[in-house]
């Protein structure tokens, strides 16, 4: 990193200070990205997926452009942190019952993405169930999944900028909430 | 099944976006309400993020502390390296005879005798890096 790129970002000892003082609201942005995020996946916990964005913030090696909101950036973190984190949830957890060995965990296969989506998308069936035969739901869903913009759908659709924004709102809050249930059985 | 499996995880990093993309612009209330949806309430969420936070911060300290000891242990190699034979023999003649039971050795070794330039610069170095000796000292500091 140049010292022109240093500049352009928050130092170690910011990211410490603006860690320690976090308001109340940006408390709760950070422990909603923790939990959301954590439901995504079985098996991870949102402490330890904050405990890691912040440890990697206060230490520099996840460095803080000073353009970005910082709870935005440590919500990111949060975000790439997921992968690492529940490999070594698995990892733990072959220990545990001492069934399965190191090797056998190859959290990145091909078949775990697969079976994370497939997951996804269950939870997105469960969803599209409380809309009735209004198949916008899963239409949305699936086409933000795929990569189209919410122009694209959205004109896809017919729909105005304020009836498709309150439809992704209600998807969203129905899916974390479907995905957070999940997580606690 | 690798098309069909690296497609998935790109849906997979997507569609999280997409589950968390509105956070950042989310007002008091409406922060409070999708925490509660969740089961989680003030409480839960400030501990959620207080524990993250000392738990951030002892490992720090930790880390502080280890990078410090590393310090501590480079500084002393180099202090080692700069001396010769001759200055960690009489270091160590002086050493011994303030603290006669502190190395079990020879008599004759505690003189001097028998011991080569570099065993007396390894034992010298042992006893900077267990700081039983300062690596400033000269023969005959108290």
């Amino acid at each position: 990193m140049t010292d022109t790129d240093d500049e352009a970002v928050y130092t170690p000892e910011e990211m410490c200070a603006i860690i320690g003082d976090l308001s109340k609201d940006d408390t709760r942005r950070l422990a909603l990205y923790a939990a959301r995020l954590a439901n995504t996946l079985p098996g991870v916990d949102p402490k330890d997926l904050l405990h890691h964005a912040l440890l990697k913030a206060s230490l520099g090696e996840r460095r803080c452009p000073r353009d970005a909101a910082p709870v935005t950036f440590l919500g990111n973190a949060m975000r790439s942190e997921l992968s690492n984190l529940r490999r070594k949830s698995r990892q733990t957890e072959s220990i545990g019952d001492q069934e399965q060995d190191f090797e056998d965990v190859d959290d990145d296969s091909p078949e775990a993405w697969v079976e994370r989506m497939d997951d996804l998308k269950h939870a997105m069936e469960e969803v599209q169930k409380a809309f009735g035969d209004d198949t916008r739901p899963m239409l949305v869903f699936e086409g933000r999944a795929e990569g189209l913009s919410r122009d694209e759908i959205r004109d896809l659709l017919g729909l105005d900028q304020v009836a498709y924004e309150s439809l992704e709102k209600k998807i969203r809050r129905f899916m974390n909430k479907r995905l957070s249930e999940w997580r606690a059985t | 099944m690798t098309t069909r499996s690296s497609k998935s995880k790109e849906q997979f990093d997507k569609a999280v976006d997409f589950l968390v993309e509105d956070i950042a612009h989310l007002t008091s209330a409406e922060l409070e309400a999708s925490l509660q949806e969740l089961g989680i309430d003030e409480d839960m969420a400030s501990s959620m993020v207080k524990e993250a936070t000392e738990s951030c911060r002892r490992a720090l300290g930790a880390e502080k502390l280890a990078r410090a000891k590393q310090q501590l242990r480079e500084s002393r190699r180099g202090s080692v390296t700069a001396i010769d034979g001759a200055r960690a023999k009489a270091v160590l003649r002086d050493y011994w005879q303030r603290h006669p039971s502190g190395v079990p050795t020879t008599l004759a070794a505690r003189k001097g005798a028998g011991i080569s330039d570099d065993t007396a610069l390894k034992m010298y170095q042992s006893l900077v890096e267990l700081g039983a000796i300062s690596p400033d000292e000269e023969p005959g500091d108290v």
